[in-house]
């Protein structure tokens, strides 16, 4: 009698079914290694279950930590084109590569997986930071201009992206794309008063004077109370020679911000531009009975008298000015002419003289 | 009558030669002024780690390769004293502010208008610092500014802007404004600066193309110093805090403070060879080894290094680790003594416990008593440290100190073979040690080392990534390593594990920068620098070798830790002197190197004191000084044609006498060293003969080779200090 063989068989199969089943896979160990002893020992079978089936993602993580960590460049690489050929959206493929490619300080190779990851997915603010920093570092405007371009184009950057790159193209003198950037800022986020001043910049720079004007006042019909926008709208009359409205603006709002040093010399600036000394004499003499006339207006106070021909006013002027500051070249020199025109020669040749010093020292 | 008249003839005489006696009498000896006074404002926001290493890493180093020393001042706690200021020692002030806000900044004008009136160089890098109050944000007054401006020949007008579309760079001098990064990035920044004076060197123009009258000296140098505007001056890109240069730093400062045709004193180079020095910090004495586990990663770097390269090399310990009676073994012991014993190695102490943070008395293990791991602290500290898996002292701050310093110096030394004792402390962690740390390393009379962390490489380009040889803390100095170690180059050791043999392109780049000007300016010594936990595993072992194969492979004079760290010591006490004929350097005491920058002539070895040879590389004059306490150098056109001197030693040479054409000086070897020597007597015999100086050196084996030039080489072998003549 005994056993039939079929159950021989069959039992044995089941015991090597089992011992099969107990022993464990190439995957297994590969895990277990690399858990346990670390990436030398588990290299091996990780590279056969990569080698079997790269959609393995947990292996292929492994086996490729495990290149990273042997610093085999060359294996590492090709493991990336195979994982590419078989794979749509690699973007744990291009976080790894990325990283082997930055803890070797390759940054080049590493910026080329930044910019893919952040193509996958633009939400990484961590790969992002790297990314710019490493075109900055490298003057590598175009990829910054690209990437800031699809963030803004996605409809969910920030201004700050915006004005980085209105700048990269001013910076290229890329006027008409940095004014659709700025534009563009401007429909998302209306209250933002620098993107108007860098339209104005824009608009000043195509010679769209008349748009940029408007875009002033807007500017200060929201911000009325701003006198730095007004002195900067004021400086922008004067600059196009648009001085009777520079006077008249800067009139009102040199009463209206009396403590206000710049507008004050705008105003005045707008003035001597139109020719106006009398005004300008007027104005600087308020300044200096209020106490607010610095010794640099004094100067030029003294020059107006000097230019109308009030010698005597010009020189009290000028010595109160050498009283407060001790002179410079210009005031010496001046008052040397005046003394001179005064038929004060010897007072004359001592300002000269002093002039003189000071030019050499 | 007789006398009289004699007496009046010799006066007659006497007024008659007046003239040739006041050119035949010498002049007083004029002192180089060498101090610079470097001002930052600790309140302006941090660019990098801190403002004060920030305006460390853009001064630091150019000042000491030109022969000067930076003293950082804080101008947030007010001005630099009158007592300092009246120091003639004090050549000039230099101002690297982030802002331009500033308190008392009148004030502050009218203070640094004062200096320059009393003759010192000022040099505005960056931002000037004080055109608004930083407590009312008032404008400082065009006037007060331009007080400072105008002393430097310069007129302040303002007009600031960043908009890109009105600047235009009128002219540039590429060479000086395009250092390390080209302004192809654009000229983005304008601030209006008119240079006053014709004989303003202007090394950058701009314009705006909307105002008339604009051009601006954005970079400039003048009589009285120099300024360069913050964005012309240097890039930083903020997101990562990396800074790169625009202006030449060398050339800039060099033009600004006057320092050109001066001697400078030299850390990096001795006996005309560049100084390469190698030290390992204790850390993983007794980690496995992966190759072997049966064997502790000292053991592989005392077999496959210290064996292996019989250079000096400082070694130090962690005496927690390596004591039986802590985290150390009996075989730990033999380790250190073994290490010790060899004749190539100075013994250095990492502390006892190897603090992380030094102030924060965060140090990396738990010792019963003395410290416990933040992990089991209440309150959660390990999540809030840096060093999480750190242990916070637990003993007062003065025992801390004293277990850290002299304790771990203590324990060290117990255990060290007879004639060894730790020379040197080599700082743990943040390197960053309180004032009373060093003043205890001081007292006991041990160098220090460690920090700086310099690279300079295609990952780092910029110089601005160079550390200076060290920097004050208080009345004490703090000496940094001139390189990275490994610990750094293998992403804080987590792998590649290869990778310190990076370090050969910051030795490269030090000494040649291809990624700046490409100019032959060896900056630094070449430091090899790691842990011991480099033994681990076989590709850090690799990497070492390369290193030590390339670093030897480059002719290098190799000293001690301790034998670098006295040169970088002297560098501050040592004092240089100009005379009508040449120069007068004292107090130099081991730094026995100066160098002369584009120098043409040769040392007059017949008229020059205390100087023993000298060398020229790539156009640098190196001049080697004996061991005396003053030396007098004389320049000559004509090469030294009889006098026999020293061209080039690999190892330090003292006392040399030149007698009647017998050569003598004494050596001190470490496995072997060359001699080349100058103008000996063609076609004469010469016998050498090389001794031992203390009796322990062993018996040395030397080589000699003359040339039909009169040239001499001498190599010996062995180690030791020894005594050589080279007599006719």
């Amino acid at each position: 009698m005994g056993i039939p063989i079929w159950k021989s068989a069959l039992f044995f199969a089941a015991i090597l079914w089992v011992a099969l089943r107990l022993f464990p896979t190439s995957r297994e160990l590969g895990f277990y290694y690399s858990e346990g002893e670390g990436f030398d020992s588990a290299r091996f079978y990780l590279a056969r279950q990569f080698h079997r089936d790269p959609l393995d993602k947990s292996n292929t993580v492994r086996y490729l930590r495990s290149l990273e960590s042997s610093g085999d460049e060359k294996e590492f690489e090709n493991a990336l084109q195979r994982l590419y050929r078989v794979q749509q959206k690699p973007l744990l493929i291009h976080k790894i590569a990325a990283d082997f490619y930055e803890r070797r300080e390759n940054y080049e190779e590493a910026a080329r997986h930044w910019s893919a990851i952040l193509e996958i997915s633009p939400g990484q603010s961590e790969v992002r930071a790297k990314f710019i920093s490493f075109c900055l570092l490298n003057n590598a405007r175009e990829p910054l201009i690209r990437l800031y371009g699809a963030e803004v184009r996605r409809g969910k950057a920030r201004p700050n992206t915006y004005y980085d790159l209105g700048r990269l193209y001013g910076l290229d003198g890329r006027a008409g794309e940095a004014r659709r950037v700025y534009e563009g800022l401007l429909t998302r986020f209306p209250g933002e008063d620098r993107a108007r001043q860098r339209l104005i910049e824009i608009l000043e720079y195509q010679n769209d004077i008349d748009a940029a004007d408007t875009l002033y006042k807007e500017r200060i019909a929201l911000s009325p109370a701003s006198a730095k926008l007004i002195a900067e709208y004021g400086d922008f009359l004067i600059r196009h020679a648009r001085l009777n409205e520079a006077e008249s603006i800067l009139r009102d709002a040199a009463l209206k911000f009396p403590a206000d040093d710049r507008l004050a010399m705008l105003y005045l600036d707008a003035l001597l531009k139109k020719g106006s000394r009398e005004e300008s004499i007027r104005f600087l003499e308020s300044l200096r009975a209020q106490g607010r006339l610095r010794p640099g207006l004094l100067r030029t106070l003294a020059e107006l008298y000097s230019e109308l021909g009030q010698g005597e006013k010009a020189r009290d002027m000028l010595r109160e000015y050498h009283e407060q500051t001790g002179g410079d070249y210009r005031s010496h020199h001046l008052l040397g002419d005046i003394l001179s025109k005064l038929g004060d020669a010897s007072g004359a040749r001592l300002e000269y003289e002093r002039a003189l010093k000071l030019l050499r020292s | 009558m007789n006398r009289r008249f004699s007496f009046c003839l010799v006066v007659v005489i006497a007024l008659a030669a007046y003239p040739c006696l006041g050119e035949a009498l010498p002049e007083a000896p004029k002192p180089v002024a060498r101090t610079i006074v470097v001002l930052y404002d600790s309140s302006d926001p941090r660019p990098l780690y801190s403002v004060q290493k920030f305006a460390e890493n853009l001064t630091g180093l150019y000042l000491n390769y030109l022969g000067m020393k930076a003293r950082y001042f804080d101008i947030n706690g007010g001005f630099p004293d009158d007592a300092l200021m009246a120091d003639p020692d004090v050549r000039g002030i230099l101002t690297l502010f982030i802002d331009e806000e500033m308190v008392r900044p009148v004030e502050y004008c009218r203070w640094l208008e004062q200096q320059v009136k009393n003759g010192k160089k000022l040099v505005i890098l960056g931002n000037m610092g004080a055109l608004t109050d930083k407590r009312t944000k008032a404008q400082t007054p065009l006037e007060e500014v331009n007080r400072v401006f105008g002393i430097l020949g310069l007129e302040y007008r303002g007009n600031w802007t960043d908009n890109p579309f009105v600047i235009r760079i009128a002219s540039k001098d590429a060479s000086m404004v395009e250092f390390e990064r080209t302004l192809e990035d654009g000229a983005g920044e304008y601030d209006g600066v008119r240079s006053l004076n014709a004989d303003n060197r202007v090394y950058l123009t701009l314009e705006r193309t909307d105002l008339a009258d604009s051009a601006s000296a954005a970079v400039v140098t003048t009589s009285r110093g120099g300024y360069a505007q913050e964005a012309y001056a240097f890039f930083i890109e903020y997101l990562r805090n990396r800074v790169q240069w625009r202006i030449h730093p060398f050339r800039f400062y060099e033009e600004a403070f006057g320092l050109k045709d001066l001697p400078r004193f030299d850390t990096t180079t001795a006996f005309g060879k560049r100084i390469l020095y190698s030290h390992i910090d204790g850390d993983g004495i007794r980690n496995a080894s992966k190759n072997d586990s049966l064997r502790y990663a000292g053991e592989i770097i005392y077999e496959k290094i210290l064996k292996k390269y019989p250079v000096p090399i400082t070694v130090s310990f962690i005496s927690s680790d390596i004591l039986t009676r802590y985290f150390g073994s009996r075989k730990l012991e033999t380790l250190v003594r073994d290490i010790a014993a060899l004749p190539n190695v100075e013994v250095g102490v990492h502390a006892f416990t190897h603090p992380l943070d030094w102030s924060g008395m965060i140090t990396a293990v738990a010792v019963k008593g003395y410290s416990k791991l933040l992990k089991d602290m209440p309150n959660d500290l390990a999540s809030e440290s840096a060093y999480g898996a750190g242990a916070r002292v637990t003993v007062g701050w003065e025992e801390y100190l004293e277990r850290e310093v002299a304790g771990a110096v203590e324990d060290l030394n117990s255990l060290l073979p007879e004639g060894k004792k730790a020379v040197i402390y080599q700082w743990t962690g943040n390197c960053l040690p309180p004032q009373e740390a060093l003043k205890r390393v001081h007292d006991l009379g041990l160098k220090n080392i460690n920090g700086g962390d310099s690279r300079f490489d295609d990952a780092n380009p910029s110089y601005v990534n160079v550390s200076s040889f060290g920097r004050a803390v208080g009345p004490w100095e703090q000496y940094y390593s001139s390189n990275a170690n490994e610990n750094i180059y293998t992403n804080l050791w987590t792998g590649p594990f290869g990778a310190y043999e990076k370090v050969i392109e910051t030795f490269r780049e030090t000494e040649e920068a291809s990624l700046a000007d490409g100019a032959a300016r060896r900056v630094s010594p070449m430091n090899i620098y790691y842990h011991f936990y480099s033994g681990e595993r076989p590709e850090s072992i690799r990497a070492l070798g390369k290193v030590y194969d390339y670093a030897l492979g480059q002719d290098p004079i190799p000293l001690f830790t301790s034998e670098y760290v006295a040169r970088a010591e002297a560098f501050s006490k040592a004092s240089v002197s100009e005379t009508p004929g040449g120069w007068i350097f004292k107090g130099f005491g081991d730094l026995r190197t100066v160098r002369l920058d584009s120098e043409r002539r040769y040392p007059d070895l017949k008229r020059s004191e205390g100087v023993i040879g000298f060398h020229t590389w790539r156009g640098h004059l190196y001049v080697h000084l004996n061991n005396v306490p003053q030396a007098v150098l004389v320049l000559s056109d004509a090469a030294p044609a009889e006098t026999p001197y020293l061209e080039s030693a690999s190892a330090p040479v003292d006392d040399w006498k030149v007698e009647g054409g017998r050569i003598l000086f004494r050596t001190r070897v470490v496995g072997g060293a060359g001699y080349e020597i100058r103008n000996l007597q063609a076609g004469k015999e010469y016998r050498v003969t090389v001794t031992g100086a203390d009796g322990k050196g062993g018996v040395p084996r030397f080589r000699g080779v003359f040339r039909p030039d009169g040239a001499f080489r001498l190599d010996v072998t062995g180690h030791g200090k020894f005594d050589i003549v080279v007599e006719p």
